[in-house]
């Protein structure tokens, strides 16, 4: 089932900042997303996790590097061919509540992709809201109601109904349940792992939270500054991490029983920040086996077990 | 050190808003700190843990009326509407953190300006000396540089050291109780571990009381000596933390835990809870969780299921408490 369906080589970002200052936020991305799987994108806040997304979605031009989309080269589309193609790929926000119009009743929020590209007959639109509605679990006469009379698990229901009124491919989901109880939380995740069973949808799935990504994805992207510095399926990368970052980061998972407690090696200092990346490796000021030859060289990407890639200099390739 | 002495003592908090005759906000609420430990508030959205924890403040809007059958503090009798008194508890009594440290701050003065403001919330302290004690706090909280950071303002610090102020600023009249209210909620996880750590280290060394607020069962794992689990006004379950989570004795704790994917099979279906919180208007007689139970039974929903029973150190209020184990065998996915 491994066939590609979106796919980036060496995509970066730069932002200018200013006072002839930019931003890298991020580095020479190379990832592909296969039909029909989830691929998780985890990291702390700054590394580029967001941005990368935008980037998926064509919401902010790359400054270098290429997207390819079914085989055809996306990079440089603009005007009706653009628009066209942004069907194939629609977004979950975080906050639903946001993300939402306030004045739009949540039939007609529904409606409005279907309405934007002139989908088939008003009758049809109307139609497919309603069934819409109903396949993300909301009781039909929610229809009516405004989002201010919606929960935060029934609005994040209705930003789902309302990415898939364009039968996409993909669902672009950053952060989705993070802004929710657990108890509905786990509500939404079921909707879209139920999704993506029933309409073989990929998925890219942005989040902070290890746990959820472990549970919900196929394989993942660990990026630390702008650059992957772990990728691979979800359960080897998550239970048995290469890469330093990844260790620690799983490392700093609170535990789910208490009797699991144990003194931990916590990571020291923060993430560097990206205006003045420290040299070669960017996780070395913070790295527990970090040498001086981590300072020399930006570590590159490469295997390191099976369907595991890393980079880190001081893992052996394999 | 008396590590077993009580230092908060609440027995029959109820919280309403609008007017004294309305239906409980929080109702019923029961608990006690001691010194030395963390007690853990745990619930979701709306399950009244962070009105609760305002209220041992004197925090609470105009619009709220507090009263409990008894509210004692250090051995201190003191009537929950008096805000006055409760006022004077500040500080030195009670101290509190909250989960937006930059919210917290007041962006336009430095670090130090706020908190020698803080210190010499106490009489008789010349500045010199709070400048030297506020120093000496962000030290104990792990801060760098702590004498050049005083002369800092919040926008140049990042989250976790934000918080990291927040505690030392807490801490910097020796509080007998330290109220974190999801202090680690907007940070980085390896930034939360961090922080958490930092508040077990204050535990122990100064032997402050910890109420620690939060949504997250895993910084409950990390963290709680002691557990209350909180649903829609009450306490639904508590006790100490190892047999809250070996054993829970609530529909509620249990739905909690299974929803959460930690604890679930990779990519099947998690065991989500129905429905969301019920309105405050909305709340049903007898237990208020029923009408999302899988294990509801038409006795739950009668006047009198939502009493509590305490075995031991452990409290419930779930009339099917002692069937759980059972029940949940027979539905296991």
């Amino acid at each position: 089932m491994s066939e590609a369906l979106l796919e980036t080589k060496e995509l970066s970002k730069t932002f200018n900042i200013g006072k002839g200052k930019s931003l890298k936020a991020v580095s020479d991305v190379s990832l592909t997303l296969n039909k029909g799987e989830t691929l998780a994108i985890v990291g702390e806040s700054g590394c580029g996790k967001s941005t990368l997304a935008r980037l998926l979605l064509r919401l902010e031009q790359a400054t270098s590097g290429g997207i390819e989309f079914d085989g055809n080269d996306i990079s440089e589309i603009s005007g009706a061919v653009e628009k066209q193609w942004r069907r194939n790929v629609q977004m979950v926000f975080q906050d639903p509540y946001t993300s939402l119009n306030p004045r739009m009743i949540a039939h007609d929020a529904i409606r409005e992709p279907l309405d934007n590209y002139a989908e088939g007959t008003k009758q049809e639109r109307n139609q497919k809201a309603h069934d819409l509605l109903h396949r993300v679990g909301l009781n039909v006469d929610f229809g009516q109601r405004y989002p201010h009379e919606l929960s935060g698990g029934q609005c994040q229901r209705l930003g789902i109904a309302r990415a898939l009124a364009l039968n996409p491919k993909v669902l672009v989901a950053d952060e989705p349940v993070s802004a929710l109880d657990v108890s509905i939380q786990a509500q939404v995740l079921n909707l879209m792992m139920d999704l993506q069973a029933d309409l073989g949808i990929s998925i890219v799935f942005v989040s902070h939270d290890l746990s959820v990504v472990r549970h919900i994805s196929d394989r993942v992207i660990v990026m630390y500054l702008g650059r992957i510095v772990e990728e691979g399926p979800a359960d080897i990368v998550l239970d048995t991490p290469s890469h330093p970052y990844t260790k620690a980061l799983l490392d700093s998972v609170p535990i789910d029983h208490p009797s699991k407690r144990r003194s931990k090696t916590l990571l020291s200092g923060e993430v560097a920040s990206p205006l003045n990346p420290p040299s070669g490796c960017a996780f070395r000021t913070r790295c527990p086996v970090a040498t001086d030859q981590c300072a020399q060289t930006i570590p590159k990407l490469r295997s390191v077990g099976p369907k595991v890639s890393a980079a880190c200099i001081l893992l052996e390739s394999k | 050190m008396s590590v077993n002495k009580k230092i908060l003592e609440v027995k029959g908090l109820n919280i309403r808003f609008g007017s004294a005759a309305a239906a409980p906000t929080v109702e019923d609420l029961s608990f006690d700190l001691r010194a030395g430990e963390t007690l853990c508030l745990v619930g979701e959205s709306g399950s009244g843990k962070s009105i609760s924890a305002l209220s041992l403040l004197g925090l609470l809007p105009e619009s709220a009326h507090a009263t409990a059958d008894q509210f004692m503090f250090d051995g201190v009798e003191i009537d929950p509407k008096d805000t006055k008194s409760l006022k004077a508890l500040r500080g030195e009594g009670v101290a509190m953190i909250f989960q937006d440290p930059m919210s917290s701050l007041n962006p336009a003065f430095t670090i130090g300006y706020q908190m020698i403001e803080a210190i010499r919330l106490a009489p008789n302290i010349s500045k010199q000396e709070a400048r030297q004690k506020a120093i000496h706090y962000l030290e104990l909280v792990r801060i760098a540089d702590a004498a050049k950071r005083m002369d800092g303002y919040p926008h140049q610090l990042s989250g976790g050291m934000r918080q990291r102020v927040m505690i030392a600023m807490a801490l910097s009249r020796n509080p007998k109780v330290l109220i974190a209210d999801e202090p680690t909620t907007a940070l980085d996880v390896t930034i939360q571990a961090q922080i958490l750590a930092l508040i077990d280290d204050i535990k122990t060394e100064l032997g402050t009381a910890v109420l620690f607020i939060t949504h997250d069962l895993g910084v409950v794992a990390e963290t709680a000596d002691r557990v209350a689990v909180m649903y829609a006004g009450r306490m639904v379950e508590a006790g100490q933390v190892a047999e809250v989570f070996d054993n829970p004795q609530h529909a509620y704790t249990v739905g909690l835990m299974r929803a959460s994917p930690r604890t679930a099979a990779r990519q099947r279906r998690l065991n989500d809870i129905p429905g969301s919180v019920p309105e405050l208007r909305d709340r049903p007689l007898g237990c208020t969780f029923a009408p999302r139970c899988a294990f509801m039974t038409p006795a739950c929903q009668e006047l009198g299921a939502e009493k509590t029973v305490q075995v031991g150190t452990h409290l419930s209020r779930c009339i099917r408490r002692d069937e759980l184990g059972t029940l949940l065998g027979e539905t296991h996915v």
